[in-house]
């Protein structure tokens, strides 16, 4: 960040002086090169990288041309052509620096964009924090599911269903990861959202009865959390012979009939 | 005096507007997204090597060559004119081994040089397409292949042209001022002159032809030294497109020393005087698209030096109290647009190809003073040697360039 800010304040500050520096120049002698140069940066700030490069060296070797044939046409003094590259210097200097002004503003830009993608990929997590993406569920319950396999281990899953009329979905989520998390993750179960009314937890290794009290230990935790007497979602503990997917499917088509 | 100044700078301003053109032209179709076509069957290629007392190289070379994949038939020729190191060891270490390389040895000949050896290869190859590398080149993987979609997709093209990129950019600055010089050449100069006239112009490596084309044009000119530059004008004349790719890279070596670097230079300026000399005296050379390389030539390599040599009377001139008050040209400024144009090229094509760091960037700023000022002595040493071969009737002899061992990163 202090490397972006540097550099971001070196620019503006080397864009400053061109532009002063300009200013003055342009204040004894003006030239067009001004009222082109306006309202090209303002074109410039709308247009991408490629189109404001193109402009740039468009802009800078037109810029020269006109002075060329100013110097000409003027029958110009040596002094005055020296003042007409001064000119033609800083004014491309400026248009070159906030090129560089512009580019850097969209490196940073992106390569943040970048960033906040390369994050939710790794971590695998949802938009609730803490809780792993679905896709990212199946990937690991995958695997445990297989070292299980090996060991002759049998897993569960808790199955949360929102009941339809229950209005804060978002809430009651947020309460059953918050609980999940406290109950479960220390033991390296893993939780997820399925969708905005299902929510699962993977317990493995653990049979019938092991499931079952976890289940009561998770109960106790949202209970505490709330002052209805009813919960607002049907439970279930399911065995996962399978996958997690299967089991969920079977679970869903059991639903429909 | 002012007649003749007038008229110089009117030269100049046609120069300046036409390499402002093509460095705008070059941008715009660099940025241009370049289509790859897909072929249902891929033509047969020989890839032809001449090869000199290679052996510093070759088995690079010959690696990067087993390395390519292409999905036709395709076979390399290794053209072994006689050498006396350890090349041909190596080529049959991998003739031995694979049935893509094929070792060849050329018998002896005259005028010795690589359009005779060309001029051999092609006699006992028969592949549709043919394809030359240098020496020390090592092309990606892809690139025949891109190559020979854009030859066979691209209208009336006889073939196509690839892009050279300097492997040793980063030994020291002339290397690095070499590999500027190419870029400017290729993203600019070449990317431009396709994109505003559809025409390209042949490298001396990388460069794909059909073989029927060749045949047409009676095959290489022995006695060109610039054997591309030569080829070009005829292809051109014929009116044969050749399409630029700039995705299809090979990597190659440039001279290290200056020593080095000039005696190449010399042969390169000798080869372009004889093409300039060659297009006074045809006809065809001033018709249609091969106008655009006939002057593209007479610019580069006689109106750019000798007005370099002029802005450098002029500056020095100036230095010692000369003020040409009464100049009614505006010398100063022509001055300055020189030097602007060449160097908006060189930071045009630096950010082209993404190479623009603050170390290029001064080397680009500075070269103009430097590297640019060696085509003045370069032009002098070509035109005494070329007027001595003239006088004494003397066929100018190939010189090839001295190569390094690179290790490979």
């Amino acid at each position: 960040m202090r490397r972006y800010n540097g550099s971001l304040f070196l620019l503006l500050v080397l864009f400053g002086a061109a532009g002063y520096g300009l200013f003055l120049l342009e204040r004894s002698a003006p030239t067009p090169s001004v009222f082109i140069l306006l309202p090209l940066l303002l074109v410039m700030t709308f247009l991408n990288g490629r189109k404001n490069f193109l402009l740039l060296i468009a802009y800078t070797l037109g810029l020269g041309f006109f002075y060329l044939i100013l110097s000409w046409y003027t029958d110009a003094s040596n002094e005055a052509q020296l003042l007409y590259i001064e000119q033609h210097l800083l004014a491309s200097l400026l248009i070159f620096l906030y090129w560089l002004l512009l580019r850097h503003l969209r490196s940073v830009f992106e390569e943040n964009q970048y960033l906040t993608e390369r994050v939710r990929t790794l971590e695998g997590y949802s938009e609730t924090p803490q809780l792993l993406s679905y896709s990212e569920f199946l990937d690991r319950t995958d695997f445990l599911m297989a070292g299980a396999k090996r060991r002759n281990e049998t897993n569960y899953l808790i199955h949360l269903r929102l009941k339809p009329a229950v209005l804060n979905k978002k809430s009651i989520m947020q309460l059953l990861t918050v609980a999940g998390l406290r109950v479960f993750r220390a033991h390296y179960d893993v939780m997820s959202q399925r969708n905005k009314f299902e929510f699962l937890i993977f317990l493995q290794n653990t049979d019938t009865a092991g499931a079952n009290i976890a289940c009561e230990r998770f109960l106790g935790e949202v209970r505490a959390q709330m002052t209805s007497i009813h919960y607002p979602f049907d439970i279930e503990v399911l065995p996962v012979k399978q996958s997690v997917e299967a089991t969920v499917r079977h679970q869903d088509e059991e639903v429909v009939r | 005096m002012n007649l003749i100044l007038n008229g110089i700078m009117a030269i100049f301003w046609l120069m300046l507007l036409y390499y402002s053109f093509l460095t705008i032209a070059g941008i715009i179709d660099r940025y241009a997204k370049q289509k790859r076509p897909e072929l249902e069957t891929y033509p047969s290629v020989a890839i032809l090597i001449p090869a000199h007392n290679e052996g510093v190289v070759m088995q690079q070379t010959l690696e990067a060559m087993m390395a390519i994949e292409y999905p036709g038939q395709l076979d390399v020729f290794l053209l072994d004119d006689q050498s006396q190191d350890d090349t041909k060891q190596i080529a049959r270490e991998f003739t031995t081994l694979f049935s893509r390389i094929h070792y060849i040895q050329v018998p002896k000949g005259e005028p010795i040089g690589k359009s005779r050896v060309l001029n051999y290869g092609l006699t006992i190859t028969d592949s549709e397409y043919f394809l030359i590398y240098d020496a020390d080149n090592q092309p990606k993987p892809d690139a025949v292949t891109k190559l020979v979609e854009q030859a066979v997709t691209t209208k009336n093209a006889c073939g196509a042209v690839g892009v050279v990129k300097t492997i040793n950019a980063e030994t020291n600055t002339l290397t690095r001022m070499i590999a500027i010089e190419f870029q400017v050449f290729q993203l600019i100069m070449q990317s431009g002159r396709w994109r505003a006239f559809k025409t390209g112009s042949l490298a001396g490596t990388n460069m794909l032809l059909k073989r029927s084309v060749i045949e047409e044009l009676g095959g290489y000119d022995p006695y060109a030294l610039a054997e591309d530059a030569e080829l070009t004008m005829r292809v051109t004349a014929l009116g044969y497109t050749l399409p630029v790719v700039y995705t299809a890279e090979t990597w190659e070596q440039e001279p290290e020393s200056m020593k080095v670097y000039m005696k190449q230079r010399t042969r390169w300026m000798l080869g372009n005087i004889y093409l300039l000399e060659k297009a006074f005296l045809t006809r065809d050379f001033w018709r249609g698209r091969t106008l655009v390389h006939s002057l593209q030539h007479i610019m580069t390599y006689l109106l750019f030096i000798f007005l370099l040599l002029i802005s450098d009377i002029v500056l020095i001139l100036g230095l010692f109290g000369y003020a040409f008050d009464e100049a009614t040209t505006p010398l100063i400024m022509f001055w300055f647009m020189t030097y602007l144009v060449y160097t908006i090229q060189i930071l045009a094509a630096q950010e082209l190809e993404k190479t623009a760091t603050p170390r290029n960037v001064l080397i680009g700023l500075i070269m103009y003073f430097t590297y640019a000022q060696l085509f003045v002595i370069l032009l002098f040493r070509g035109m005494f040697a070329y007027m001595k071969s003239k006088i004494r009737k003397e066929t100018i002899v190939w010189d090839k360039t001295k190569r390094v061992k690179i290790e490979q990163p």
